[in-house]
């Protein structure tokens, strides 16, 4: 035999058993990092998690992933999952969201809310500067007044009033900023304005919005997210969520109501005798079971 | 012996009771979040310390509220100059509405515009109550994909074009300032306001 040719054949019989000890000790391995561990031959744990090192600390929590909270989405609206959830306080991602135009990105920097109208003295504020005024914070729900699916015999509470949520609101009551304006006298009515494309516009009572609204900037211990109105939104305890104009860039003061699309040709309500009611803004009760429920 | 043991029985029992109580009045307060009177009790408070103006933000100029006072009202308040016409609106119209509203106004796959004898949908027709709504609505959201793009002439032409294909004015009325307001919809008197007075009654 050339010498040549058997030192080729060593070599490659020495590589094969090279690349097969890799091998082998490669599944050895994966296997050993794999390997079930059983604490308590009782229980059906596969992984012991006192036994590994855990995942560190992070900028922002997240959720379990075992656990699938999602709302249930359409072109322009998006529904709470209200048989998930637990106690009182719907989960800032997971509150209803309904919308004409879009969610609209806003630049707080940017944004002004301007008071103006039957006024003493027209107001424009800053986020900033709402900031500096002084602050309440209450818990109230926001139910959208198109709030109730039926006709399908097997329906989640999500698909049947998922357009319910409550929020910790934190804000600058509407009263503190109306009076650093100075209301007038024969001011009954004020359209409030959003920033978003459809310039959502909604005439509001004044009399009874005095008595508790506020213009809210933080849900939940946090700024209000984009979805809810970032960076400022009305908040009026127990009107319909229309009202609630997220976005708000503009309050003004009148006599009378605008008469906008969505307080006329929406937001209205096909009664007895063909007519029509309009500026029904207090939500009536509502309650559903939400566990044990569909499915 | 017996004295003193009844002695401490009753001592325990009261106190006992005493921290029983505590509990129950922990767990009423913590139960029951502040109530209505509660809440305007504490803001009564807290107001009573506030100045009489923050003098927090800046005055709004009249130009500064004129950029934004874009509203019109059904006296017709605001309404820009201008004069629309339904021939010049169709045109607009075809353009920039039918996409969506469909090219006669009921085709959809969006909000049904026109109103027809077939179809009971909410429309202009037979549901809105102001004409000077349809101007308002038009140039603060429309179109979709382009809210706020047209020019209040262009909104004026449409404006006109909806109320002749409703059958409210004819076709070579001039829709303005002073004309919109005074036009009658069929709907206006059916609207009635809020008449719930609370209660178990259920409408």
């Amino acid at each position: 035999m050339d010498t040549k040719v058997y030192w080729r054949r060593l070599f490659k019989r020495w590589m094969v058993g090279v690349l097969l000890g890799v091998a082998v000790a490669f599944v050895v391995v994966k296997m050993w990092n794999n390997r079930i561990i059983e604490p308590d031959k009782d229980t059906k744990i596969v992984l012991d998690p006192s036994k590994v090192q855990g995942r560190g600390p992070d900028k922002a929590g997240y959720r379990s992933k075992y656990e699938r909270l999602q709302k249930i989405t359409s072109t322009t609206a998006a529904r709470t999952p209200l048989q998930d959830l637990y106690g009182t306080i719907t989960p800032s991602d997971l509150h209803f969201e309904r919308h004409h135009a879009g969610i609209p990105e806003i630049d707080p920097e940017k944004h002004e809310l301007l008071i103006h109208g039957l006024v003493e003295q027209p107001l424009v504020l800053k986020l900033k500067d709402l900031k500096r005024y002084p602050s309440v914070t209450r818990i109230c729900f926001i139910e959208c007044s198109g709030n109730f699916r039926y006709g399908k015999r097997e329906m989640t509470p999500q698909e049947v009033c998922g357009l319910t949520s409550q929020s910790e609101w934190t804000g600058v009551l509407l009263s503190t900023i109306l009076e650093e304006a100075g209301i007038k006298p024969q001011a009954e009515w004020f359209l409030a304005e959003g920033a978003d494309g459809a310039l959502m516009a909604r005439s509001v009572p004044l009399k009874e919005a005095l008595a508790e609204a506020m213009i809210a900037y933080a849900q939940n211990g946090e700024p209000i997210r984009p979805q809810q109105g970032y960076p400022m939104r009305l908040v009026i305890p127990g009107f319909e969520g229309n009202t609630q104009i997220k976005w708000l860039r503009r309050i003004e003061l009148s006599e009378k109501p605008f008469m906008t699309r969505e307080e006329t040709s929406k937001y209205t309500e096909k009664i007895a005798k063909g007519k029509i009611r309009m500026f029904s803004l207090v939500m009536d009760a509502r309650s559903i079971i939400t566990y044990p429920a569909y499915p | 012996m017996n004295k003193i043991s009844s002695f401490l029985f009753v001592v325990g029992a009261l106190l006992l009771a005493i921290s029983c109580s505590d509990r129950q009045a922990e767990n009423v307060s913590y139960a029951a979040p502040s109530g209505e009177g509660e809440w305007k009790e504490n803001l009564d408070l807290y107001q009573k310390t506030w100045p009489q103006k923050f003098g927090i933000g800046r005055q709004a100029s009249k130009e500064r509220i004129k950029k934004w006072d874009i509203d019109v009202n059904p006296q017709g308040e605001r309404l820009p100059k201008g004069e629309g016409l339904a021939s010049r609106g169709k045109e607009i119209y075809l353009a920039k509405c039918a996409s969506c509203h469909g090219k006669n106004g009921h085709e959809g796959p969006y909000d049904q515009l026109v109103v027809t004898d077939t179809s009971k949908r909410n429309t202009i027709g037979n549901y809105w109550p102001y004409a000077t709504t349809i101007f308002d609505y038009v140039r603060r959201a429309m179109p979709f994909n382009a809210p706020g793009s047209l020019s209040d002439q262009e909104v004026y032409d449409v404006t006109a074009y909806l109320l002749y294909r409703n059958k409210i004015i004819e076709e070579e009325y001039p829709v303005n300032a002073n004309t919109l307001p005074q036009i009658e919809m069929p709907a206006k008197s059916r609207f009635v306001l809020d008449d719930r007075r609370g209660g178990n009654e259920i409408k």
